[in-house]
């Protein structure tokens, strides 16, 4: 009996968290948290997170049908973490968005869902900024007062990403075996195409 | 002939497969010139389409057609699957063959005048092909989501709102159940490739009954044309495979709007330069010059006729200002458009 009841108080406690109003999203070891999931275009909100790549320079992002909207730019310190605000444009178009960290190679580094009301009223940005920026806030919050200073950030690249491409020794192998064959039999298709000319 | 036995021949079996698939039919008469490299061009790009054809559909089976989506699964594709990556390259490679072989294809039967009667409709399919193609070159460029495809995006979103309701499908707004890019994605893989097929058929049905435009009095069983087109079939796919692992296809960081820091992908360059000196009107004008005169050109230059040194002399001129537009948009420095910020 005492066993059931530990295991339905470890389920409950494990829901609780998944459930929490606030977001917690943790990939693998990272965690992004949002101070609410339901946001207000022209609202600021509080995001932090924890056990990032050190000392590295994260986009925020919310992204949704209509595309990708730039929030604001992060700098996570030497454990990984960083705590800022970022401002919801007051145009965004409401519903649901998926709010993103990415680092500067396009990697996603977190990810959390979130919906977006309608916007307000106009002195909604300033005022809440006001109200939810925290103390020590950085450098999103320092960005997070404006409409044209939420799309702000590092600049688009026009270089490729240095992915780290999936390879195979096999995959290799076996395309530079069908590019070999393919020379054999073309080269030997053109000379006995070139008898028939004769 | 009854069905086939163990006991039977090779030879045998080969006559069991020629009766039931009609194979009789390939041996139609076609000039013999019409082996050279030059009357295989756009069977090539057909090889070329086919590539693209069957790499795409192993690429649907990966890509998430979101805004949401596309890009991490882009990302996935290429960062942790070896065989998937090395067809996306493939399909870029392919895409590039394809645009060069019916660029080559246009300009020799241009030059041998394969458009006269009664090839007109031969010819313009061809446009219409060509079309089509620039076409799905564009929406594939747009699915990868990065800054080149929002960039590209934007630039349709601005074109299609100067054509007004023609344009309107293009514009985001145009339904809110659905997504730009999605329905890009729905052109790429859905309507232009059963519109390509479709039209692809009536050319190569105009093809068989009406010839090629080879002169010649010489002629070979089209049967004999299919080992030089099989050999340099396996050229190309070679070339392409080559190229793909040499040279993998590029992403890009995700798209941000608002901002142009990218060129488009080559076949698109001489847009560029076009809307760099004249703005989106260049932008829209380039290419209604480009297929007006495509269009026009069986009209113009008919056999007796007074127009056809006019008719080439308006080819070549063109022809020169695309290539040339072309490498002035490669060297030229990147350029914001439509007031995008740089």
């Amino acid at each position: 009996m005492a066993r059931r009841m530990a295991g339905v108080l470890a389920t409950a406690a494990v829901a609780a968290a998944v459930l929490a109003p606030g977001g917690l999203v943790a990939h693998g070891k990272r965690i992004l948290k949002l101070a609410s999931r339901e946001l207000a275009a022209g609202d600021s909100v509080r995001l932090s997170g924890e056990k990032l790549p050190k000392r590295s320079t994260l986009g925020v992002f919310l992204i949704g049908v209509g595309g990708r909207t730039r929030l604001s730019e992060v700098h996570t310190d030497s454990s990984g973490a960083f705590a800022g605000a970022v401002l919801v444009p007051h145009d965004l178009a409401p519903g649901a968005y998926r709010l993103v960290a990415v680092a500067s190679d396009g990697d996603e580094v977190g990810t959390l869902d979130v919906t977006v009301a309608e916007h307000q009223h106009a002195g909604t940005a300033d005022g809440a900024d006001k109200a939810h920026r925290p103390e020590g806030a950085g450098h999103a919050a320092d960005h997070a007062d404006g409409d044209h200073e939420a799309t702000k950030g590092a600049s688009p690249s026009a270089e490729a990403l240095e992915l780290s491409r999936a390879r195979s020794p096999w995959v290799t192998g076996v395309a530079i075996g069908v590019i070999g064959i393919a020379l054999l039999l073309g080269g030997g298709l053109l000379r006995g195409g070139a008898r028939i000319e004769k | 002939m009854s069905n086939p036995t163990p006991q039977q021949s090779p030879a045998q079996a080969g006559g069991w497969i020629r009766e039931r698939f009609a194979l009789h039919a390939l041996k139609y008469p076609i000039p013999a010139r019409a082996n050279r490299l030059d009357f295989m061009l756009g069977a090539l790009t057909l090889v070329a389409l086919t590539l693209l054809g069957l790499t795409g559909i192993v690429l649907t089976q990966f890509y998430n057609a979101s805004p949401v989506g596309a890009h991490q699964s882009i990302r996935y594709i290429v960062t942790t699957r070896p065989v998937v990556t090395l067809l996306r390259d493939l399909h870029l490679w392919s895409a590039t063959a394809s645009v060069i072989l019916v660029f080559t294809h246009l300009i020799a039967v241009f030059w041998r005048r394969g458009f006269r009667r009664p090839r007109e409709g031969l010819w313009w399919s061809g446009v219409l092909l060509l079309v089509l193609l620039f076409g799905l070159a564009f929406t594939g460029t747009v699915l990868r989501a990065d800054q080149e495809a929002v960039e590209a995006l934007a630039h349709a979103v601005a074109g299609s709102a100067v054509v007004g309701a023609i344009g309107a499908p293009f514009q985001p707004g145009f339904t809110p159940s659905s997504p730009l890019l999605s329905r890009m994605y729905g052109l790429h893989v859905g309507v232009l490739p059963v519109a390509l097929v479709l039209l692809l058929s009536l050319h190569l049905w105009l093809i068989r009954h009406l010839g090629v435009s080879a002169t010649g009095e010489t002629r070979a069983a089209f049967r004999s044309h299919l080992r030089p087109l099989g050999g340099f079939a396996l050229l190309l796919v070679a070339v392409v495979a080559t190229l793909g692992v040499a040279f993998p296809a590029p992403l890009l960081s995700p798209g941000v709007e608002g901002f142009e820091v990218t060129k488009p992908y080559w076949p698109f360059l001489w847009l560029y330069a076009a809307e760099n000196l004249f703005g989106i009107t260049g932008m829209l004008l380039a290419p209604a010059v480009l297929f007006g005169f495509l269009a026009i050109v069986p009209l113009a230059d008919r056999e007796n006729g007074r127009g056809a040194q006019l008719t080439r002399a308006a080819g070549v001129v063109l022809f020169l200002l695309l290539v040339a537009a072309t490498l002035y948009a490669a060297l030229a420095p990147a350029q914001a458009h439509l007031g995008m910020k740089m």
